[in-house]
């Protein structure tokens, strides 16, 4: 193979980890940075939630979720219902109608397909172990 | 509640719904917006109508409706589910505009009626949870400060760090009351006091975590969260398959096998030799992995 | 290895694929325009669906071009965000769409799923082509027989594509950002995620990265081409950014990691990290490479929503001065 010189090899190691990372996993291609989550929605009978982290990051800065708001840094952690949310708290401070559209349109956060598991979509740890994870 | 009441208060809900949604037209263009304004689909409206169902009846806002008794909220739901029921008759007739007017009011007065099921004991926990998180915060970064001032010898140093206990204590008799909401604007405050003097204290530093350690003892520690991480990353990365292979197992076994030594030499206090050993270690955890396929950095 | 998503898609165009237009068109179609044409993402009128485009058409062709050019009020961008590409391959795009909806009965729409757009391996190391370029050799061999069969010059864009497509580490262009209904996690049959917005529409004028979102965020916001709120409500308050860097020195051969508190402290506030994921305290905090991996540490956002790791340099960025006497650890291989 390559590697002549210790550079090179660490650079071809480098870049196939770069490679790896961006590995393709089968189907899902989703944005980078999608939380899905799907806590109760299974059973519920409810498409589970996702919520894309790109679309809000143009308009808000991480401290006015992750600090203000109280949102915890773990997809499935904050235990989010609808009780709490037309409570206003959590989606519901801002998806009320006044900051976003209101809460109750239901299919623009419930979207993703039925049965897609708790995950942060295209995370590296999800790149590198699907199997493990399903394991958890 | 009487029949008149009822209906009074049904078409002031009528007319709130009709304002609410779709969007006000006036509204930027939204998701929200460009749904409110698809041709409407027979099989998506069975679909939500089976969703509006699940969220009258089973959803955790029904379950709270439930348990809370409230009387306005019981009616609300009641309500709703009249209108549920009407726009499901007027789907099966195959009036879609009808049936989609009446599921949107069904769900806007419902939503109506969980904010009456008192909703109190469920923000509780969160409030309260946000103020424990928060005074964490303020109360590592006063300890920061305390040692950022001492390290510069700052001045005006001893008014911040009152300012911000003082705060802290108001703070924590709110606590004590369960009045965390109050608690929580309190210890803000604190917390922002303590921001603003980190930040001028702190600010155009550069601070360099060297490798130079203090002692070989130190470096032994650095060194085993290394090598515990990378078994953690194994036993995450290389599943059942891939480790089974000849090659893996063999850097694995002599990555732990060097472990057990370093473990033994620091039990003796030879840091020098169990840091050299844990460095060889980790270096063959490394090399196992690689072999399964997964290439990580060294 | 995934031999059928090469041979099915060619055979696919071949059968189904019509006259054979400009490859520009195509091309620029399959790479840029096809995020939202394909299925109608934001009201954009679908590819080969004569009625979206009926009223359109009225207005005549000039009229299609300028839009196309200089984007409308209604959503399109200009140049349908890719301002690289040349006007007159817009207007071959253009051309191709419009082509698509005057022939009858063409298969659905192509989705770019099924033929990924040509992706110039460009993305792919062009230094240590070595061992990519060894493995591409034998499975380039074994599509080009298949290249072969399909002789209308059209499907020469997919096929050019599919060659790419054996890459399974490397996203070709036309599969990066995919629009909601098409990222294998949002469910398409579900109304509101036709209407949720695709990600290209909004990173047209973002400054690019090659990893994560393929934005770069820090550059966005100091470009001031985004300037996402500070405070829910107020949209004026501005950020207490510090401006703090801290030199962690690392054993082997990387260079040191530089962490600069400003570029984080524009997004974040004290408390998400202190201390619940780092102690604010100089030799508190054990950090390592497989910690980050893991998710935990840098981790926690880095490999999740904030660029992933495969960005070495960004945080790497701090070359060691030769250190002949440094007695910790043989440079690690």
């Amino acid at each position: 193979m390559i590697g002549r010189s210790p550079w090179q090899r660490w650079f071809a190691i480098l870049l196939a980890f770069a490679a790896i990372v961006a590995f393709d996993t089968d189907d899902a291609r989703a944005e980078y940075g999608d939380v899905v989550i799907n806590n109760y929605s299974d059973a519920a009978g409810m498409r589970p939630a996702i919520f894309p982290h790109w679309f809000h990051r143009v308009r808000f800065r991480c401290k006015v979720c992750h600090a203000d708001l109280g949102f915890k840094f773990k997809a499935g952690g904050n235990e989010i219902n609808m009780v709490k949310i037309i409570d206003g708290q959590f989606c519901g401070a801002c998806h009320n109608g006044e900051l976003a559209w209101s809460v109750e349109n239901c299919n623009l956060c419930h979207s993703a397909k039925p049965g897609t598991p708790t995950q942060v979509h295209e995370s590296t740890i999800q790149k590198l172990a699907p199997a493990a994870l399903q394991k958890k | 509640m009487n029949k008149p009441m009822v209906l009074l208060i049904s078409l002031l809900a009528c007319g709130g719904v009709l304002a609410q949604t779709p969007p006000p037209a006036n509204a930027p263009e939204s998701a929200a917006s460009r749904l409110a304004g698809n041709k409407i689909d027979k099989v998506q409206l069975t679909s939500n109508l089976d969703s509006v169902g699940k969220l009258l009846e089973s959803s955790s806002a029904a379950r709270q409706i439930d348990s809370s008794k409230a009387p306005e909220a019981m009616q609300r739901r009641d309500r709703a589910r009249e209108l549920h029921g009407a726009a499901k008759a007027a789907l099966e007739q195959g009036n879609l505009e009808k049936a989609s007017a009446l599921l949107a009011e069904s769900r806007s007065i419902f939503f109506d009626a969980v904010r009456f099921a008192a909703p109190e004991e469920v923000s509780a926990k969160k409030l309260e949870n946000d103020y424990l998180l928060r005074l964490e915060s303020v109360q590592a970064l006063l300890g920061a400060y305390k040692r950022v001032s001492d390290e510069k010898s700052a001045k005006g140093v001893s008014e911040t760090v009152a300012q911000i206990e003082k705060s802290m204590a108001a703070a924590a008799v709110l606590a004590h009351e369960r009045k965390f909401k109050e608690a929580r604007v309190e210890i803000d405050r604190g917390y922002l006091v303590a921001k603003a003097g980190l930040t001028s204290l702190r600010s155009g530093d550069t601070l360099v975590r060297s490798l130079n350690f203090a002692t070989k003892e130190e470096e032994y520690h650095y060194e085993i969260d290394r090598n515990n991480t990378h078994q953690m990353l194994i036993k995450v990365l290389v599943d059942d398959k891939k480790a089974s292979g000849e090659m893996v197992q063999a850097y694995l076994s002599k990555g732990q096998a060097l472990r057990i030594k370093s473990d033994e030499a620091a039990s003796r206090k030879a840091y020098d030799e169990a840091v050299k050993l844990l460095e060889e270690s980790t270096a063959e955890l490394v090399r196992a992995i690689r072999n399964a396929g997964i290439y990580i950095p060294g | 290895m995934k031999i059928e998503r090469v041979i099915l898609p060619v055979l696919m165009s071949v059968f189904f694929g019509g006259a054979a237009f400009a490859d520009a068109g195509k091309d620029l179609y399959n790479k840029t325009c096809a995020v939202c044409h394909a299925a109608g993402i934001a009201g954009a009128p679908r590819f080969g669906n004569a009625a979206d485009w009926q009223p359109r058409l009225a207005g005549g062709t000039a009229r299609l071009y300028a839009s196309a050019l200089k984007g409308t009020a209604k959503g399109m961008p200009a140049k349908g965000g890719n301002l690289t590409a040349s006007d007159g391959d817009v207007k071959a795009a253009v051309d191709f769409m419009l082509a698509s909806v005057k022939k009858t009965a063409s298969a659905s729409p192509a989705k770019p799923a099924a033929a990924p757009a040509a992706a110039p391996v460009a993305a792919a190391p062009k230094a240590a082509a070595a061992p990519a370029a060894m493995a591409a050799a034998p499975v380039a061999a074994a599509v080009a027989p298949v290249a072969k069969i399909d002789a209308t010059a059209n499907t020469s864009g997919a096929s050019a594509a599919d060659i790419n497509s054996f890459n399974r580490l490397l996203k070709p262009i036309g599969k990066r950002n995919p629009p909601p209904a098409e990222d294998g996690i949002h469910d398409p049959a579900n109304d509101g995620t036709l209407v949720l917005m695709a990600p290209l529409a909004a990173y047209g004028p973002l400054p690019k990265s090659l990893a994560g979102n393929r934005v770069n965020w820090v550059k966005a916001i100091d470009e001031k081409k985004i300037n996402p709120r500070w405070d829910r409500q107020d949209a004026n308050a501005a950020p207490v950014v510090i401006d703090l860097n801290i030199v962690r020195e690392v054993k082997g051969s990387m260079p040191d990691v530089v962490y600069p508190h400003k570029q984080h402290t524009e997004w974040l506030d004290c408390s998400n990290c202190h201390p619940a994921i780092f102690v604010p305290q100089k030799g508190a905090n054990a950090i390592s490479m497989a910690a980050i991996l893991l998710g935990e540490k840098c981790g926690v956002c880095h490999g999740k929503v904030a660029f992933p790791v495969s960005e070495c340099r960004l945080c790497h960025s701090k070359k060691k001065e030769f250190r002949p006497a440094q007695a910790t650890a043989p440079a690690t291989k």
